[in-house]
């Protein structure tokens, strides 16, 4: 569904992203994991469109989306979320998912991005808060909000930047079920996540980072035990003794 | 948008058109005919700023630049090269937009762009274009553009009729046209791009191409409006076109009558020109200007949102005070003109308005609630 090959983004001497190959199938939960800094949101950045890559092809259904503007490859039905919510912040909830219905894959009609906004918020429970102003949502109300968004955009691959941190426990939990429920739906997922418990169990397969290049790729619990990436995590000493 | 806000505006335009045939019936001052002319050309002004900088977050300096080369189309394209007036309308709006166009495209492709550079390149454009007509001889070249008698199709009434029903035409348009965009798939991408650019274009939002077509509407309206200005000025000369008067009487009002509403930028364009014109008509210009920048400073500070918003909260308190105030003043023969004793009772509007709204509610919460419909 999604391939990139070979992608490559440098900020000024820095090479955030070194070559990378990564690739989600379709109704595939794809985790991608890595100490700070090893270029996971930025790999997101480079696939929503946001960042140009410095060399490398990123192909969506067989169709190049390398030169890309956000909103094109939005259409195409890749949609994002953001690690730290950024909701339109003089609208209502319910008027940050009409937007994403009116300009998603779908381009509803003004009238019919209305009706069918109240349907992404009640499938991520925010049915209640439709009317809200913005500062009456919590945390965790904000990131299923950027999920409802994504969502109404009409998405069939969601790229999620953490967005389980800083949730509580019962929260973590909901969030999970509720990821779960949205690949059931047939939506194929590229998750970036540090909280390694929840991505072992939600991931098909797990992609390690670090330092701008993947350096494990594979099923969830064998990737972990993986020397290469404790040493990344951990240090190498500790990678030697265990 | 339904069929009937076109059709209300229609009805608007046909009553509105009907004044000074009633003015000639009932014989009061053509002066009034002249400052309803006014008004009109503030409110399309205003409105057409708005529907770019209000709607879309991106702050215009430049609205006096692209009235201005309306004005200059205008007149260059009647005086010198002998091209009927009302032709030269809409070429004034499309050069205007074309120069919006322009600017848009060196702007707007930054990938990294912020509001400032923006507002600092329409200041520029401002200056520039200026100099440009000010040493153009075929436009302007410093002597100024003498209109003097201009020809116009007789059905349009005498001559301040006709300036009054074509001001009347082309705000009543300006503001139809930002009306629909606030209630167009173009509107609510605007919107989503002043909240959070990068978050709009992740969504969809074409924003490259929206605030090109903004810019573009937006040009167009300050332009026609300006080249049915140069008729009223006359006499058209770079100094008085290209000041800064207009960029920021367009900003006052729209931040006074509020930006996220079509309406905001109508109702600032009405207060503020009324209150202008009668503050400089009792030769207390300076209080003018005293008022109108603490005005300016305390809705920036504590009522952001204009006071449109609040006129609905407070919509039957307020047009009873004003009415009060307005009645109390006609009955009570004070005050020379109905036009001072209306600015009075707008004074007393605006009070209104700006009263915190927790004392508002202590005060008055209970007219809210009776009246509430």
């Amino acid at each position: 569904m999604l391939k990139c090959e070979n992608i490559t983004k440098k900020f000024g001497g820095l090479w955030a992203l070194a070559g990378v190959d990564l690739s989600v199938a379709e109704g595939e939960i794809v985790g991608l994991v890595g100490p700070n800094g090893s270029g996971k949101s930025t790999l997101i950045n480079v696939i929503s469109g946001h960042y140009a890559p410095n060399a490398g092809r990123i192909t969506f259904r067989g169709g190049d989306i390398t030169a890309r503007q956000p909103h094109q490859i939005t259409r195409l039905g890749i949609a994002r979320t953001y690690q730290i919510p950024r909701p339109f912040q003089t609208m209502t909830a319910f008027e940050n998912v009409a937007v994403a219905c009116m300009f998603g894959r779908s381009r509803e009609a003004v009238a019919d991005a209305q009706q069918n906004a109240l349907h992404w918020l009640e499938v991520t429970g925010l049915g209640a808060c439709a009317n809200f102003p913005l500062e009456k949502l919590n945390l965790h109300q904000r990131r299923f909000l950027e999920l409802a968004r994504a969502l109404a955009c009409g998405a069939e691959l969601l790229l999620l930047d953490e967005v389980l941190a800083g949730l509580n426990p019962t929260e973590i939990e909901l969030s999970m079920a509720m990821i779960r429920g949205i690949n059931e739906r047939g939506v194929s997922i590229l998750i970036v996540e540090h909280i390694m418990r929840a991505v072992v169990s939600l991931s098909h397969r797990i992609v390690v980072l670090d330092q701008g290049e993947v350096i494990a790729e594979g099923v969830s619990q064998q990737v972990m035990r993986d020397p290469a990436v404790i040493s990344a995590y951990l240090g190498k000493d500790y990678a030697r003794d265990h | 948008m339904n069929w009937r806000a076109p059709l209300a505006f229609l009805a608007a335009g046909l009553l509105l058109w009907l004044l000074p045939w009633l003015r000639e019936r009932l014989d009061f001052p053509v002066f009034y005919l002249i400052f309803l002319y006014f008004i009109f050309f503030w409110i399309a002004q205003a409105s057409s700023w708005n529907m770019l900088s209000g709607y879309s977050g991106y702050f215009s300096f430049g609205q006096g630049a692209f009235y201005g080369v309306g004005v200059y189309t205008t007149a260059t394209l009647v005086d010198k090269l002998g091209v009927s007036f009302l032709a030269s309308l809409p070429v004034a709006g499309i050069i205007a937009a074309l120069l919006g166009l322009g600017v848009g495209f060196a702007v707007f492709r930054l990938r990294k762009l912020r509001g400032e550079l923006f507002a600092l390149l329409t200041l520029a454009v401002a200056l520039v274009v200026a100099a440009v007509v000010r040493n153009l001889d075929i436009i302007d070249g410093g002597y100024g553009v003498p209109l003097g008698q201009v020809p116009y199709p007789a059905f349009l009434g005498d001559y301040s009729a006709m300036l009054y029903r074509l001001g009347m035409i082309v705000a009543l348009l300006t503001v139809f046209v930002a009306y629909a965009i606030q209630h167009s798939r173009l509107g609510h991408g605007l919107f989503a791009i002043r909240d959070d650019e990068a978050v709009a274009e992740g969504l969809g939002v074409p924003t490259f191409r929206y605030k090109m077509t903004i810019l573009a509407i937006s040009c167009f309206f300050a332009g026609l409006s300006g080249g049915l200005h140069a008729l009223q000025i006359n006499y058209v000369a770079v100094e008085s076109v290209f000041n800064i008067r207009v960029a920021l009487f367009v900003i006052l009002m729209s931040i006074l009558g509020g930006r996220r509403h079509w309406l905001g930028p109508v109702l600032g364009a009405i207060i503020i020109y009324t209150l202008s014109d009668r503050f400089s008509s009792v030769q207390l210009e300076f209080l003018n200007q005293i008022i109108i920048g603490s005005l300016l400073i305390v809705m920036i500070l504590f009522v952001r949102e204009g006071i449109y918003s609040r006129l609905q909260r407070r919509l039957w308190f307020a047009l009873g005070l004003f009415a009060l105030v307005l009645l109390v003043q006609v009955f009570g023969g004070i005050g020379a003109r109905l036009i001072s004793q209306v600015a009075v009772a707008m004074l007393a509007l605006i009070a209104v308005l700006l009263v915190p709204e927790a004392l508002y509610q202590k005060l008055f919460g209970w007219v809210g609630r009776h009246a509430k419909v």
